[in-house]
Formats: C-alpha cells, structure tokens, sequence
C-alpha cells in the first residue's frame, strides 16, 4: 500500500527490519534506532510548542542524528528546512528568517553561529549530537499528504533564494517511482553524496528507507577525489550511486581509479548537469557490464520528472545524452514562445510530485506555476527549461530561458551573484557572466566598475560573506570605466561574454 | 619557504580563503580546506602558473594532501 507520508517509510521499515543497517555514518544506526531517535525528536519538539505546518531548521552535516532529526520534525508534522552548514551565516540568518521557524536542530558549532541571526519564532533547539538523551516519545501523529515535508531554498535571479515547498505526496511520488525504476530492494546499500540543503538528497535518504537498504552518507573527504570516492564504494560495498555528474567524471579524468573498486555497483544515476559523451563512455568501461547508467533530469520544483537509460548506441557518437521521456505519472509538455505546444520550446511538468510553490512568495509562484495546459484545473510548472522532443518521444536539453547556470549541479542564479557583489557600496556597475568551462562546467566571470581602487580578492570576500562558496566568482574584472551598454541601455552581456571567454 | 610554496600559499589564502585565514605547511588541505570545486582552480592554478601539466594518474589525494605535499609535486614536475 502507498505510503502517506516520508517517516511512515522510516516506521514500515522499522517494524518489517528492526535489525537492518538503517545509517552508517559517523555513528551506525539500525532502524530499531533511527526510528527510536526519530520518536525522541519529535517527542521533544512537539512538548516544546512546534505545531503541525511549522518549519524546523536543520543546520548541521550530513549525519546519523541529522537523519533522525530530519524524520523527527517530519514526525511532528512540521517541515524540515535544511541550512548549508557551509553557508555564510547572513545566508543562513535570512533563510531562518524568511520561513519563520519554530526550532532548530544545529551542532553546537552551527548553533552558536547561527544564534545572532534567529528569528523571535524560534522557541527551542536541539543539539544534533546529543538526540540520544531525550526521553523516549511515543509516535505523535503521522503527517497528512499534503502537509509540508520539507522547504529547500534555491539561488533566486533578485537577489534572495526562494524556498521550494514540497509535500509529503510531492516527495512520495517521486521516491515510489525511482525505487521502482532501479528496481531497489533490501539488500540494497546506497551512497549518499548530495548534502541535505541539495535535492539530489531526497533520493538516497527516502528511496533507501521504503526498500529497507542500508544509507551510507559519503564525508566531505571522500569526495575530493575519484580514487577517495572509487574507495568508498569498495570499501561500502555500494550498489547504488546517485550524484551530479562532476563527481562521476573524477572517475575518468583522475588517476587511481580501477574497475575492481567498483565492482558492487548495480545502478549509477546521474543529475543535475549535462554528463560530456565522451567521459560517459570511459565510465561505461569503468563499470561491471550489468550496471545500469541513467541520466535523470529535474528541478528541486518537481523531483525527477524525466529518466534516460544510457544504451550503447548513445556512446557510440558524442551526440548529447537525452534528458529522456516523462517519469510514470509525470505530464510532460513543450510550450513555444508564443504559448502554443509543440515539439520545441520550454518544458512543462504537471502531476503529483510538482511544487505548491515558494514560501510566502505568491509573486515568483505565480510566475512559476501556470494553469494545465491540458485543460485540467491542476497547476504545472514552468522549468525555464528549453527542451526538443524527438521522433522517438525522449527530450533533449537545448539550454536555459534565462540566464541560471549550473555549478556542480546547483543552480546558480547570476543577479544573486551581482546582488551580493552591490552590497559593497563602492561599486557601481556590477555583471556576472557564466563562460562555459570542461572540467567546471561553468565559470562565473564578474565584471565590476568602481572609483575606489578595489582589488579581486576583495569582491571575492564580499560575495563569500554572503553566498555560498560555488557563488563566488572565479574570476573578478575589477575596471573604472561603464560598462557595456546595448542600444536599449542595458549591459551587453554578449560583449562581455566574449570578452571573459578571451582573457 | 621556497618560492613555489609561497605561490601555493598565497593562492589558497586569497583565492579559496579570501584573505580570511592561512593556511600551514602540513596543515591537511582535503579535511575542509579544498572542496572539489577549489580543487580544481588549484589545479588550474598551478598548471598556469608553474607552465607544467598535471597529469591525470597524478589527480590523487597523495599529492594535494598538504602545501608539503603540493610543493614536492611542483618541485618534481618543474624543468
């Protein structure tokens, strides 16, 4: 029977395996315990005032009580908000604030920087490391469908991130359809590379707790390099790999990597960026011949909404791999400029697993959600997204409507950039470009104008004091005549472009 | 500190620290220091700046694990 909400996954499987390998992080945790630690959590929140719909701060790495703490706050009824705990805490500060949490979950670290930047809503937090001693709570009521599971906050094109609502039954949807799709069971043991605050996470955390398998979070360490990772795998015993391609392509592109350490692995999925061709092939040859490569595409909006399985003739040529066709359940449409359908244009997603949209933001919701297409009186949303449908029905990615990029997966919006660059009063002029790189994907190039002689480093300090670090521009054009302009005034972006392509 | 290890210290202390800390010669660079991303701008870094190539079997944590480690490779790599 389906599932209604995440920690009823958490439950079933706590009760059908008590003794399986739930967590092996810093500490291991069987079901039994996660379940157990989950109990405690919610427990503890709800006597502490959290409500059902409320939001919970989740500040703190990837691990075992982490996890806990993610099903405890769902358990409560409330929405977990997960916080990069590598974020600069202005960043934090505004996400806690705009979603008005009720409680945090932090590590002591995380919670003392963290504290001068609270919101009065918060009435309690709890430290992720010390879970073990509250009292054991009975099960406070499972949350509905429709309530929040969980807001993740992504990069916002007016200078604030926007955080993505996501419900049970959006989440549920899709998990229900990629265990099914990699045919995952118990025996199953799934690496967890994406932080919390990351998309990709909602695969390995839930599609590993409805079939009973064992989740394995990956340190940061283990990450730095193909071999450390091509480690892991071995040494885990890993079957089943989900991560942004960058991390696949370390395998090919660095050394110490060989077949043998690689030998466990059944299924490797792969999203959020384009995978090049010609270093999927080398991967194929890395891999056990059975191993299934499947290329999924989705925005934090949706989940995963179409699916490709990597075939041998995809490697013959270096044509780019699909995005593929629409998931079991998910309408696909794509719309041209001028509103009609057809085969070419940006791409619409409906069904179950689509957002209700950005918290306290009826404006950017607005503008991402639009009536059926179809005709129906559901919403689908608008994935910015330009798509091509070919004969056979799968859909290759042609680029962006606007100017988002990616950076290792996470999509970076360049006005976010430019905002946090104008916090420096001195600067006048500000344009952030993306320049297509091979191994980085995209560089940011930032181009800023000031009378004040401002060094690189500096911008580059302004902007980490305010974004995340996959923000921060790589390079830094620091000049004091104008910009640029096109015949309507505005910056010319196209010249400066060229321009960052050539230095 | 030799010449190459002072560049590779700079770089680090500017461009992936933003003046904002230093870093030591043994200190481990994978431990929190240098994400993926860093990573590779190091590298790039490096092959700009010292005019040599490193190669891809030489894409492994022994040879990035610290500015020690970072300045023999260059050192060896060096005509």
């Amino acid at each position: 029977m389906t599932a209604l909400s995440l920690p009823e996954l958490l439950a079933r499987s706590a009760r059908g395996r008590p003794d399986q390998r739930a967590v092996v992080a810093d500490r291991t945790l069987t079901y039994a315990e996660l379940d157990d630690l989950a109990g405690r959590v919610a427990g503890a929140l709800a006597s502490r005032g959290v409500k059902r719909g409320d939001r919970v701060g989740v500040f703190a790495p990837k691990s075992a009580g982490a996890i806990a703490a993610l099903y405890g706050i769902m358990r409560a009824g409330a929405a977990y908000v997960p916080i990069d705990p590598a974020s600069p805490v202005a960043r934090a500060g505004h996400i806690a604030r705009d979603c008005g949490i009720s409680a945090l979950v932090a590590d002591a670290e995380h919670r003392e920087l963290i504290r001068p930047e609270l919101p009065d809503s918060v009435l309690t937090s709890l430290d992720v490391d010390g879970l073990d001693s509250l009292p054991a709570a009975d099960a406070t009521g499972e949350p509905g469908p429709q309530d929040l599971a969980y807001v993740l906050y992504t990069s916002g094109s007016t200078g604030s991130p926007k955080g993505v609502m996501i419900s049970h039954r959006n989440a549920l949807s899709f998990v229900e359809w990629a265990a099914a799709e990699l045919g995952c069971g118990p025996d199953d043991v799934f690496s967890s590379h994406a932080p919390l605050h990351f998309d990709l996470s909602v695969f390995d955390l839930y599609a590993c707790a409805l079939v009973g398998g064992t989740l394995h979070p990956l340190p940061a360490d283990a990450m730095s390099f193909g071999e450390s990772s091509a480690r892991s795998v071995a040494e885990r015993g890993i079957t089943v790999w989900y991560s942004v391609p960058s991390a696949l392509v370390m395998w090919v592109t660095q050394g110490g990597v060989e077949p043998s350490m690689l030998s466990s692995l059944r299924q490797v999925v792969f999203a959020g960026e384009v995978f090049p061709t010609p270093y999927l092939r080398k991967l194929r040859g890395l891999l056990p011949t059975g191993t299934g490569l499947n290329n999924w595409y989705g925005p934090t909006e949706t989940n995963v909404c179409t699916y490709h399985v990597v075939t041998d003739q995809d490697l013959a040529g270096d044509s780019p791999i699909p995005i593929g066709r629409p998931c079991a359940g998910y309408p696909c449409e794509v719309m041209a400029e001028d509103g009609s359908l057809g085969e070419e244009g940006e791409l619409l997603v409906g069904g179950p697993a689509v957002t209700s949209g950005y918290w306290a933001d009826p404006q950017k919701t607005a503008a991402a959600l639009v009536p059926n297409p179809r005709g129906g009186q559901d919403l689908w949303y608008r994935t910015g997204d330009l798509v091509v449908r070919r004969p056979d029905g799968e859909y290759l990615f042609l680029g962006r409507r606007d100017h988002q990029v990616k950076i290792r997966g996470y999509r970076v919006e360049p006005g976010e950039v430019e905002m946090a660059i104008y916090s420096d009063e001195r600067i006048k002029e500000a344009c952030v470009i993306a320049i297509e790189d091979e191994r980085l994907g995209h560089d940011l190039v930032a181009f800023v104008v000031s009378a004040d002689p401002l060094t690189e480093v500096e911008v580059k300090r302004t902007v980490a004091s305010l974004l995340p670090r996959y923000m921060v521009p790589a390079t830094v054009h620091v000049r004091t005549e104008a910009l640029p302009k096109t015949s309507t005034g505005k910056i010319d972006r196209l010249a400066l472009a060229r321009e960052g392509t050539d230095a | 500190m030799s010449d190459v290890k002072a560049k590779l210290k700079r770089f680090i202390d500017e461009e992936v620290l933003y003046g904002e800390g230093t870093v030591t010669d043994d200190q481990d660079l994978l431990g929190g220091v240098l994400d993926s991303l860093a990573l590779l701008q190091f590298v790039e870094f490096i092959e700009t700046e010292f005019g040599i190539e490193v190669a891809d079997e030489d894409m492994v944590p022994a040879n990035f694990k610290s500015l020690d480690a970072v300045d023999a490779y260059v050192g060896a790599h060096v005509s």
